[in-house]
């Protein structure tokens, strides 16, 4: 796997940093009650946010799930805009009424988070429908966890964008465990790039826990999508370090297990070692790295906590256009 | 203009299929994002006609023929909204919605009060009691018309249908659009390219001065023709055609109230959690004092829609029930 | 210094109930060592220390009711002092 540049490949471990410590800081505040309806920690998951969007173009289209920090901080919306949102302020990306689960704005993109396994996709294929009649060079990207493969709607989504040859890229960010229940257990056939190939999709599984890999193979597809060569599956396995929501204290794992991920596979501590041994960093600049890290994350709480609550007389605000917004 | 003389056989008004053709066909000419989606749509037309040569005139990227995925249809159609397009998804019957609920209610309708977005975004299809059976007579409307962020359209004639369409074609907002099975046929007039209907605003389709009946979609036929009736015993009703279910024109309905004192609620769906108990209720809190007597309503049996001919208009309003209703009103 | 506190859980938990307490002020207590226990909506939940130190002072009593993300006690590394 070829190394990016020096200030590209600081940006990639820049941004897992960010999310590892937006995470972590987050699901603290979680647990006294600052976020509203509570949170799902991607810690562990950062190489698939990272190497996905580091991939795309700015105006490029992402709709996601339930567990979207990662993907949000990474599409480059701000940690003070994110975490902002889980205290359900003003200032969130979205207005504090979506909080960790409905992060997103469409205007920069962003098709939004969702409460409902399996939905993202669908959106993004619709997004992509939208690329493809107006003609534009865009791709769109649906996120989906393991999960959302044994959701009857999925396929539909994904037989509908190879019928259509849609520029659409599902990636599932396949953290192994649909709450409690282990993917193995509850997936026929096993092989979930041999599912989407059944349906006539290109179809790759890859280690989501490599960020120059997740990134090489969204590049890939997204050449070809731009190419009218139609979309791609990406089922990146990677594992989250922390229960499904917040506080959960799980049975169905090992200890081990866990221990076994963070300290072989971390991607980045992984990446860490990438960018040292390309001379692009030493570890007392990584070091500093996460210092200026660590200030950018109490920076975003400070402003969280500081930003104004949602005035309540809006809650019929936005709701639809009024007259459907229609002059006649 | 001249008219050349017997030789030209009679036009005749458009059909209410006809109608909805017409506005779209106007409205894609005036926009290129709206496009249409459902099965069967290119060659068929789709299942009443209702795009019937839309395909061959505006080409196959602009009626697309969908797989059956319900759920994906709707999917396509809600991020084709967002990224910019207007989008129509015509899912044939609304009894096939149920296999894209989550798409309706919990996306389209949410997006614009969480993501900065809007969704405009048509999703037609046909409704109403008629033969066919339990799975394709239900009558969904007031389940869409109480879920904040969708608006509900269920014309009755041709030009409403045309009017309709082409607003709906024109707004920022997840629109759910139904035409009734039983009024495919009927005929009329349609207006010009200008011609317009706005969402909220109902429709008084015959004068009275003893008593109101406020329905929608087929249920007007069968409100006509208790009207005619009453009149022949000396009862004057005047007939409101609500035109769209959400927006609700409570202006019209509460005027109705204070004009009469006595007013009928009908439709064809089953009576328990309708949109009749909405009107009825919203009427009587907003204008108690102006009322003769209770509201009454006329609905359909909380019960599956028989393939039965008979059991299937049993269980809806006849002509009688919705005289004997007035009857009832006019006792006050 | 290590706040003990009720965690906030789930959709809904606003109180949680002090039901026991395992160590009194001034017991030195370890990793992993349980101090309270408290009942939530949905079940018992053991709060363990995860710093080993001393115990401060009780914040609430037996049977109080506690709001979601409220500090129980702290526990203290050698040469902390307690607020």
């Amino acid at each position: 796997m070829s190394v990016p540049d020096k200030k590209t490949s600081l940006g990639l471990l820049r941004q897992m940093m960010v999310i590892r410590d937006f995470e972590e800081t987050a699901d603290k505040l979680s647990l006294r009650g600052k976020v509203s309806g509570g949170m799902h920690n991607s810690s562990g998951q950062e190489a698939v946010a990272v190497g996905v969007l580091s991939a795309l173009a700015p105006l490029d289209v992402i709709a996601t799930t339930h567990r979207s920090h990662h993907h949000t901080l990474a599409k480059g919306f701000t940690s003070r805009e994110i975490m902002a949102e889980l205290f359900t302020r003003s200032t969130g990306i979205s207005g504090g009424r979506g909080a960790s689960m409905h992060l997103g704005d469409v205007t920069k993109g962003h098709f939004g988070g969702n409460g409902i396994v399996g939905a993202g996709v669908g959106i993004a294929m619709g997004a992509a429908l939208g690329i493809q009649q107006k003609g534009d060079k865009k791709v769109s990207v649906g996120f989906i966890g393991d999960g959302g493969m044994n959701t009857g709607r999925t396929w539909e989504s994904i037989n509908m964008a190879v019928i259509w040859n849609l520029p659409l890229i599902v990636v599932v960010d396949n953290n192994q465990y649909a709450v409690e229940t282990f993917v193995g257990r509850v997936t026929g056939g096993g092989d979930l790039a041999k599912r989407a190939e059944g349906f006539g999709m290109k179809a790759f599984n890859i280690d989501g826990m490599n960020v120059l890999e997740v990134r090489k193979y969204v590049s890939e597809a997204r050449e070809r999508a731009l190419a009218g060569e139609g979309p791609t599956f990406i089922n990146a396995l990677t594992y989250r370090y922390y229960g499904h929501n917040v506080g959960e204290k799980g049975q169905y794992r090992t200890l081990e297990e866990i221990d076994k991920w963070r300290s072989t596979k971390d991607p980045i501590d992984h990446f860490i070692s990438v960018v040292i041994s390309s001379g692009y960093a030493t570890q007392s600049q990584v070091d500093e790295m996460r210092a200026s890290v660590r200030a950018e994350i109490e920076d975003a709480v400070a402003f969280a906590d500081a930003s104004p609550e949602p005035d309540i007389s809006t809650i019929y605000d936005d709701i639809d256009s009024g007259a459907l917004g229609v002059q006649l | 203009m001249t008219t050349s003389t017997t030789s030209t056989p009679k036009v005749q008004n458009p059909s209410y299929s006809e109608a909805f053709q017409s506005g779209v066909r106007e409205e894609m000419k005036r926009n290129a994002g709206i496009f249409i989606l459902g099965t069967d749509l290119q060659e068929r037309g789709g299942h009443f006609a209702q795009v019937k040569g839309i395909a061959q005139e505006f080409g196959f990227d602009r009626v697309k023929d969908a797989p059956i995925s319900e759920a994906a249809m709707v999917a396509a159609g809600v991020g084709a909204a967002m990224y910019g397009c207007h989008p129509i998804v015509d899912l044939n019957f609304i009894d096939f919605a149920f296999g894209a609920m989550d798409e309706i209610l919990n996306q389209a309708a949410k997006i614009r009060f969480m993501f900065n977005g809007k969704v405009p975004l048509v999703i037609r299809a046909t409704s109403g009691v008629a033969l066919g059976g339990a799975h394709h007579c239900n009558s969904l409307e007031a389940l869409f018309a109480s879920t904040p962020g969708l608006s509900v359209a269920v014309p009755s004639t041709a030009i409403d249908v045309k009017g309709l369409i082409k607003t709906a074609l024109r707004a920022e907002d997840p629109v759910i659009f139904l035409m009734h099975k039983k009024l495919s046929g009927v005929r009329g007039e349609i207006g010009d390219e200008n011609y317009f209907v706005p969402f909220g605003k109902a429709k008084s389709v015959r004068s009275g001065t003893d008593a109101a009946i406020i329905t929608y979609g087929y249920s007007i036929v069968t409100a006509h023709k208790a009207a005619e009736a009453l009149a022949a015993e000396g009862v004057s009703v005047e007939i409101i055609d609500l035109r769209t279910l959400y927006p609700l024109d409570e202006e019209a309905i509460n005027n109705a109230v204070k004009k009469y004192g006595r007013v009928v609620v009908m439709d064809e769906a089953p009576t328990f959690g309708s949109i009749t108990g909405e009107i009825a209720a919203t009427a009587t809190e907003r204008n108690f004092s102006a009322l003769k007597g209770p509201i009454v309503r006329v609905g359909g049996a909380r019960a599956p829609i028989s393939a039965n001919p008979a059991m299937a208009d049993a269980a809806i309003p006849t002509v009688a029930a919705v005289m004997k209703a007035v009857k009832a009103v006019m006792a006050y | 210094m290590e706040e003990i506190f009720v965690p906030a859980l789930g959709m809904a938990m606003d109180n949680a109930v002090l039901l026991e307490w395992l160590k009194r002020p001034g017991d030195s207590v370890s990793v992993g060592e349980v101090v309270a226990v408290i009942e939530t909506d949905k079940t018992t939940l053991d709060l363990p220390a995860e710093t080993a130190g001393v115990l401060g002072r009780h914040r609430y009593a037996i049977n109080d009711e506690v709001p979601a993300g409220n500090t129980l006690c702290v526990v203290l590394a050698p040469g902390e002092v307690e607020a």
